[in-house]
């Protein structure tokens, strides 16, 4: 009797996985075929030992109670933890909470600052050249008042009988004194310059910052677009074939770069207190760390532990908003 | 009783099952109780089978219930709660496989020794006298890998479904059929004495 077709079937019937009209039509031929009869009886007989292996087994009766203090104590945890992140100033995460969920009125609000620091900067520094500019005339007069008087002691010589003797004497002296007065004069006038020198340095320290922020945002929109990049690539992972391992030796090596560059631009950021930019590369670091810091070829567990919380955290999706 | 009766009585079960799910799910710690209450021992049972160890099953068996309170908003469907609390009891098994690197895991060519060395010995139930066959079939398991004891312990010794394996595993039913007749082929070579139907 060709018995091939039925031996699943016959599995299938000791697993109990069969519907009843195929049952009955296995039995059937069960009855009939004495090999696949034996078959039959030999697999119900190995399940029925193997059935019976966890009949004795069986957990602490205290097991209950083992479980329910571990989770008291678990909440406890979880509940220090989360008093202890209540301890960063309400305020300032209510504060990055608010501009995170709503960037028109950021930018509305940085404008608006920018404007009043403008504003407030320019006026500080229109005061202080006024001031200067005061004090400047008020020392660049008195050398003129003091040159009359020098004149007269200095032409005194002119009113010797010797006049008509030297006159071009008296007019190189008065050449020389206006030299020397104009010298005093210019001496005089050199503070002004100096004060306009440092406004000017000062207005370009400060197009210099503004420059050097707008550099940082533009590096740290590249740096986070990056990332976002590499936190994509580890989400769609796929195991290496017929394994349930992961290849994710790129992505490790990636990582390590740009948690160099991310420590670096996350400090400038907190030197400039540009916030939101340093929230978010603080909030990336993490995710660089762990993936840096895998093994090239991590268990699944690991990587799907890392999958899940960037899926949860929604991460790349408040990446892509910045 | 009749069976309409019977059919009530599990109704109000399965309803009250989903009532305890719904008020655990709120944060109901006495409702989790009744859950760990109805589960555990089929989860202890089962990570003892996957590790041979009371002491790895208790700590297991607790850890996945803690899982399953963390995550317990995440259980959509009431009715696979059985399924649900198994898969992440077998994820709790697997990384303690990894992590304490008693995967159990044997090459083909391991078996094979084994399987040589039980042939050399004409005798292997003078071998295994003293030893009880659970235990026996306990050291056998280790030498399987860990799919097909898995699948092997779900499906003969803990009597599930196919499908509900599948939702455990994430396998498809066929690979499923596949490792559970290679399993049953290398526990057979090896527990040929003890398999032999009496007549």
């Amino acid at each position: 009797m060709n018995c091939e077709k039925y031996l699943n079937l016959i599995h299938d019937l000791v697993e109990g996985e069969l519907d009843e009209q195929n049952a009955e039509q296995i039995n059937l031929h069960i009855f009939n075929c004495s090999e696949c009869k034996s078959l039959f009886e030999m697999l119900k007989h190995e399940k029925e030992i193997y059935s019976r292996y966890l009949f004795e087994i069986e957990p602490p009766t205290n097991l209950l109670a083992q479980f329910q203090t571990r989770l008291e104590i678990e909440e406890q945890k979880s509940f220090s933890a989360v008093k202890s992140s209540i301890g960063f100033p309400q305020s300032i995460s209510n504060l990055l909470a608010f501009l995170r969920s709503n960037p028109a009125q950021t930018i509305a609000m940085t404008s608006v600052l920018f404007i009043l620091g403008f504003g407030l900067f320019s006026f500080l520094k229109t005061e202080s050249s006024l001031e200067n500019k005061e004090s400047l005339q008020a020392t660049t007069t008195s050398p003129q008042l003091i040159l009359p008087k020098i004149d007269k002691g200095e032409n005194h010589p002119v009113e010797i009988p010797e006049k008509d003797v030297d006159e071009t004497k008296t007019s190189v002296k008065e050449v020389s004194n206006i030299i020397s007065t104009k010298q005093v004069a210019k001496k005089k006038t050199e503070p002004k310059v100096e004060v306009k020198q440092e406004s000017s340095n000062t207005f370009d320290e400060e197009q210099n910052h503004i420059k050097e922020i707008q550099n940082l945002e533009i590096a740290a929109t590249k740096q986070l677009e990056k990332i976002e990049l590499l936190l994509r690539s580890v989400r769609n992972a796929q195991a290496i074939d017929d394994s349930d391992a992961y290849d994710l030796s790129y992505e490790k090596q990636q990582a390590r770069k740009l948690l160099d560059a991310n420590f670096e631009l996350r400090q400038k950021a907190q030197i400039y207190g540009t916030l939101f930019t340093e929230e978010m590369l603080g909030k990336v670091e993490p995710y660089l760390l762990e993936i840096a810091n895998l093994e090239n070829t991590p268990s699944a567990d690991k990587v799907l532990e890392i999958k899940e919380r960037v899926r949860n955290q929604n991460i790349i999706a408040s990446l892509q908003g910045f | 009783m009749d069976i309409s009766m019977l059919y009530q009585a599990s109704a109000t079960t399965k309803n009250s099952m989903d009532i305890i799910v719904a008020q655990a799910q709120s944060g109901d710690k006495e409702a989790f109780g009744l859950i760990f209450e109805q589960h555990h021992r089929f989860i202890y049972k089962f990570i003892y089978a996957m590790l041979g160890d009371h002491s790895l099953a208790e700590e297991l068996t607790q850890e996945t219930f803690l899982g399953a309170y963390k995550n317990l908003g995440m259980l959509r469907h009431e009715a696979a709660l059985k399924t649900w609390l198994c898969s992440i009891a077998k994820n709790k098994v697997y990384k303690s496989f990894r992590s304490s690197k008693k995967e159990g895991k044997q090459s083909d060519d391991e078996l094979e020794t084994l399987e040589i060395l039980d042939n050399k010995n004409p005798s292997p139930v003078e071998q295994f006298l003293n030893k009880e066959l659970n235990s026996l079939i306990g050291e056998v398991l280790k030498k399987l890998d860990e799919d097909k004891r898995l699948v092997f312990i779900l499906k003969e010794i803990q009597q599930l479904s196919y499908n509900e394996i599948a939702e455990i595993t994430g396998d498809a039913i066929p690979k499923l059929k596949t490792d559970l007749f290679r399993a049953k082929i290398k526990m057979r070579a090896m527990l040929s004495p003890y398999l032999e139907v009496k007549k």
